[in-house]
């Protein structure tokens, strides 16, 4: 596959023929992180949650356009805001809910973090904080796959801030030796936390990283789910054929701070007034209707089905208690290897 | 039954766990066509192919990090760190990943794994080629660490490592490889981990030690044995999680107990321990818990009198003995 | 149903914020998700959205002030049943599994006592003060004053080897196992080869006793000094301990070795009744070798129990048991009948209401134990039946005077008549 770049970040360049299924597919995840997504914004700020909470809203595209259509064996390696790839990928929402409030039936017990979503049985690895961790692991799953000839592919999710991590380069580095079944997926939301992607690197496109691991590198507008998606699902199919990985940068942003707590001061009100009229949920749903894929009407529909679906779990979630202290001990070692516990 | 050294030890149970069982494999810096810079991996790129023994490229994060991957998936990796001094870039992975994939997932993936660490002083290695870093995972839990001193704790440990399920960071000492040898039975053994090893009975102070140490431990042991002071040895083999019982009967048994260790004493493993001591057996004790252990500077310096000073050795061990035994 | 608004964490390193503006004021409708109010931390300026449906019913807080995380800045009335989420509830969290730490069984204080009493009677324990002030006395290790509780040692008593004179474990259980046997026989001793010596038949023994009796009574002018001793107390002590004791440590007790005791006690204040008088010298002895006479078939041997002042009862009822053995084996050295600094006459075991025992040269005294018999005696004015002995001492009236001898006897029957009040160490 040739690098074939557009530098252009146009949410109208929509010439992309999906089947109609897939297209609503890809729109009732976007809607469904979307809507999670903001509704767990409120939650934090009604202390509903403890902790602190990692929004993805702005970006959804990068997570759900690439997970979408894959199979549940293929391996998620997320980062921390990938609510996305967890909702798209099938993870049950009350899972998804519970991680965030810490609860017993969360998938970790309550042990990391509420944006450390994961779930294996859909292929999903819970995070580290530690960034790019998580593409040396997945590339680790890569090679895992090829050695027992598997035709299983791994995504690899992180933001451009991550492209500066010693790990990720000896990970691709490897990856292009060995033209592992990966696809990574590089978020470039412009800001790494507070530190403009012009800092970060000498590049304009991180996808020009490829080059030096010989591979393909794909710069896309990363807030238009459809492109995202037949971008990613063509090296998706490319790695699965053991042709090797491609890295493809996604042009985004994040709307809101780091995290709840922060202003996201560093940036311009006009930078984020332009990316919020880019913003991927209407260029899809736009290009729905302009299809008459979608109504208002359908969409009111789904925003309710969506809604009630939430509610329903975050009031079943609620009741649920937290894991007693003592998991504290569990899940160190094996129960080969029991920790001794302290009597306070 | 036939004679076998340390590093054939490790050979053979790398070929024999390869046999038995094709999810594990093996990567690391030039372990295949080279066979492994001391040959512990030599003969098994012939025998079980590229894709099982794997050279990799200068990349420690990703020895590491790609092993903790392919561990999840389904595999057994053997990882090897060519040497201990080189292991530092792999401290994200093996900290962050491997050794809290269990926890952090709820137990819902886990990463049964090795990493083979070649370590260890007494060989003049110089600065950055005699580290013995065992003390950085040892107070990292959700990782085991272990640390064979003879030939059959070698390959039994190293078997049982390859088994088991959890991550397992697995010291071998250099100056061992080729140093002892010993009759190996023909047929499968392992050696638990877990289980230190209690290599000589004594009623009047109790040595503690693993890897070369146990050695150093073993000679002071037989020389104080001929002055009238009979010293009870104890081998500890697996260093986290490490045999509390064992120790503390010993202790309770002697009232006194001298800890070597051949990495810098700050912070150390014997650090721990002796505070294990006072802690649980204090009322037992009838002198100080005294440390034997290398000397707290960056790490083995080269010139033949520096390493010479910084290593512990039987003689350094006898005097520490005396002292507490005359308390 | 009123429902309190709260401030909720407002990120890891937030303690407090301002109210900046209330959004919606008192009496306003509020539909949930709503914003109320308006907070500014140093982090971040947050709008607190509305948990429930309802109506703003009041403000608890002003604008401009600041509030801390977990306050009440509102009442709202709202629509239905207010659901609680759990996340500030870390204080009261349920403990599902909490195991209760193992509890250790109380060692009951009868069963402490008695083990006490055992310990003591075993010999010179030291009583807690003394065990106390050893340890606070002497710089020790855990296990050394480990030891001294567990074993009822005065540390101060125990010789150290240590640098120092430290004492080590070593020294404690060396002193232990001191304590239970004293060496009083020399195990390298070896009886002289009969054929390369003077013949010494095995009535040489008896030619010795013989040769010292003569002595005695030819040159010491005997006084013989009666009084009564009550002995219930004792003999409740025996019935109660002796069994035991015998279970354990394969030894019946005698009286004996009570009296034995109970004149080294009584010697205190009397030290000359326990001397020797040899060359016109008196020499007042600081140990006690206390001959016990054993009887046999048609004789009476008394061999020496030596250093009864390092001596548990239970070693004196042994050494005593070993050495009537021997006598009768007629096996008896010559050391073990030597060296005596003060004896013991048994004449009640044969039935004996009195007697005047021979002093036993050089010794200065002799007492005479004698049947025990039930009699009426009157106490605080009443008659009751008590178990009552006559002691006689013999003593030696060059060295002796009266009054000392039979306040010494006095002396002597009183510790015997409360055994408790020495046994137990309150004395």
């Amino acid at each position: 596959m040739p690098i074939n770049k557009k530098k252009t970040v146009d949410s109208k360049a929509n010439q992309i023929s999906l089947p109609k299924k897939t297209m609503l597919g890809l729109f009732d995840n976007l809607l469904k992180t979307r809507l999670l997504d903001e509704r767990f914004r409120k939650l934090y700020r009604q202390g509903r949650f403890a902790g602190t909470y990692f929004s993805a809203v702005g970006q959804e595209a990068t997570t759900v356009g690439p997970t979408y259509g894959l199979r549940d064996e293929d391996i998620i390696a997320p980062s921390h805001r990938e609510i996305g790839a967890n909702v798209t990928k099938g993870v049950p929402l009350d899972k998804i809910i519970a991680q965030v409030y810490a609860r017993e039936s969360s998938p970790d017990k309550g042990k990391s973090h509420p944006c450390h979503y994961g779930w294996k049985a859909k292929g999903v690895i819970t995070p580290s904080s530690t960034l790019a961790g998580q593409t040396v692991v997945g590339t680790g799953c890569a090679m895992g796959f090829k050695i027992m000839k598997k035709d299983n592919v791994v995504l690899a999710f992180f933001g451009e801030g991550s492209t500066s991590r010693g790990g990720w380069h000896e990970a691709l580095n490897y990856a292009g030796i060995h033209n592992l079944p990966i696809v990574y997926i590089c978020q470039n939301n412009l800001w790494a936390e507070s530190v403009p992607s012009t800092l970060q690197a000498g590049i304009e496109d991180f996808s020009d990283r490829a080059k030096a691991y010989g591979f393909p590198g794909i710069t896309i507008d990363g807030n238009n789910v459809f492109t995202v998606h037949k971008t990613a699902s063509e090296a998706i199919s490319k790695a699965r054929k053991g042709e090797g990985p491609t890295l493809i940068e996604c042009k985004t942003y994040r709307w809101y701070g780091h995290s709840e707590i922060d202003p996201a001061d560093y940036r311009t009100q006009e930078e984020l007034e332009e990316w919020k009229r880019k913003d991927p949920l209407q260029i899809a749903e736009k290009i729905l209707m302009d299809l008459k894929i979608l109504t208002t009407t359908k969409r009111e529909a789904l925003v309710e089905q969506i809604n009630q679906e939430i509610d329903e779990a975050i009031e079943s979630v609620e009741k649920d208690a937290y894991a007693a202290p003592e998991e504290a001990y569990i899940d160190v070692y094996s129960e080969q290897f029991p920790v001794k516990r302290v009597d306070w | 039954m036939k004679k076998t050294t340390y590093i054939e030890g490790i050979t053979e149970a790398l070929d024999e766990e390869m046999e038995r069982d094709e999810k594990v494999f093996l990567i690391g810096e030039d372990i295949g066509i080279y066979g492994g810079v001391f040959k512990a991996t030599k003969g098994l790129l012939d025998k079980y192919g590229a894709e099982r023994v794997i050279d990799s490229p200068i990349s420690e994060v990703y020895i590491a990090g790609g092993s903790v991957g392919a561990a999840m998936v389904g595999l057994k990796p053997v990882a090897e760190i060519q040497f201990a001094d080189f292991i530092t870039p792999s401290m994200d992975q093996i900290i962050q990943q491997m050794a809290k994939m269990r926890y952090r997932t709820g137990g819902q993936w886990t990463c049964p794994m090795t990493i083979r660490v070649c370590c260890g002083g007494d060989i003049g290695g110089g600065l950055y080629h005699s580290q013995i870093n065992e003390q950085w995972f040892f107070s990292q839990p959700g990782l085991v660490v272990v640390m064979p001193a003879t030939p059959y704790d070698a390959k039994g440990l190293l078997k049982s490592a390859i088994r088991g399920d959890d991550p397992v960071i697995y010291f071998e000492h250099k100056r061992l490889y080729r140093w002892i040898k010993e009759n190996l039975p023909e047929e499968d053994f392992t050696v638990p981990i877990g289980k230190a090893a209690l290599r000589k009975e004594g009623s009047d102070v109790t040595l503690v030690s693993y890897g070369l140490m146990y050695h150093r431990s073993m000679e002071a042991a037989l020389a104080l044995e001929k002055e009238g002071i009979s010293a009870e040895v104890i081998d500890m083999r697996t260093i986290l999680p490490w045999d509390r019982e064992m120790i503390f009967e010993s202790v309770k048994k002697t009232s006194k107990a001298v800890l070597v260790q051949e990495s810098s004493k700050t912070g150390g493993v014997m650090a721990e321990i002796s505070a294990s001591i006072t802690e649980e057996v204090f009322d037992f004790l009838d002198a100080p818990v005294a440390r034997v252990c290398g000397l707290d500077v960056p790490a083995i310096p080269f010139a033949p009198p520096m390493e010479h000073l910084f290593l512990p050795n039987a003689e350094k061990i006898s005097k520490a003995v005396k002292n507490i035994i005359e308390y | 149903m009123e429902y309190k608004v709260i401030i909720p964490p407002l990120g890891e390193s937030v303690i407090e914020g301002t109210i900046v503006k209330w959004l919606k004021n008192e009496g306003d409708t509020v539909k949930v998700d709503d914003p109320l109010v308006e907070i500014m931390t140093d982090k971040i300026n947050i709008e607190i959205p509305s948990s429930y449906n309802g109506v703003m019913k009041k403000h608890l807080v002003d604008i401009d002030t600041v509030v801390e995380i977990g306050q009440e800045i509102a009442i709202m009335d709202v629509e239905g049943e207010v659901t609680e989420s759990k996340t500030f509830d870390t204080s009261s969290v349920p403990t599902k599994e909490k195991i209760p730490p193992e509890q250790k069984a109380p060692v009951p204080a009868e069963e402490f006592s008695e083990t006490a009493i055992h310990h003591r009677c075993e010999g010179i324990h030291a009583d807690e003060n003394a065990i106390d002030a050893g340890i606070k006395a002497i710089k020790s290790s855990p296990v050394v004053r480990g030891l001294a509780r567990e074993h009822f040692i005065d540390l101060r008593k125990v010789h150290g080897t240590g640098k120092n004179g430290r004492i080590s474990k070593n020294d404690v259980i060396k002193y232990i196992d001191a304590r239970h046997t004293v060496d009083i026989v020399n195990p390298d001793f070896q009886f002289p080869d009969l054929e390369l010596e003077e013949i010494i038949p095995v009535t040489g023994v008896r030619k010795v006793i013989s040769e010292h009796m003569v002595k005695s009574a030819f040159t010491i002018p005997h006084v013989t000094t009666f009084d009564e001793c009550d002995m219930t107390r004792i003999i409740a002590w025996r019935k109660r301990y002796v069994d035991k004791i015998e279970k354990e440590h394969g030894v019946r007790i005698t009286f004996m070795p009570f009296i034995a005791k109970a004149i080294i006690f009584a010697a205190k204040d009397f030290p000359w009744i326990n001397s020797t008088l040899e060359d016109d010298k008196l020499h007042v002895k600081k140990y006690f070798n206390i001959g016990m006479a054993v009887s046999r078939d048609n004789s009476l041997i008394v061999p020496v129990i030596k250093h009864c002042e390092q001596k548990s009862l239970l070693q004196i009822a042994k050494d005593m048991h070993d050495l009537a053995d021997k006598a009768n084996a007629e096996t008896l050295k010559i050391e073990e009948i030597t060296g005596g600094t003060i004896s013991i006459t048994n004449a009640g075991g044969m039935g004996a209401l009195a007697s005047t025992p021979i002093i036993s040269k050089p010794q200065v005294a002799i007492l005479g134990f004698h049947k025990i018999v039930e009699q009426p005696v009157v106490r605080d004015g009443e008659i009751v039946i008590r178990h009552i002995s006559n002691f006689g001492l013999s003593f030696d009236h060059r060295v002796v005077d009266g009054g000392y001898a039979v306040q010494f006897l006095r002396r002597m029957i009183e510790y015997l008549e409360d055994p408790d009040s020495w046994v137990l160490g309150v004395v």
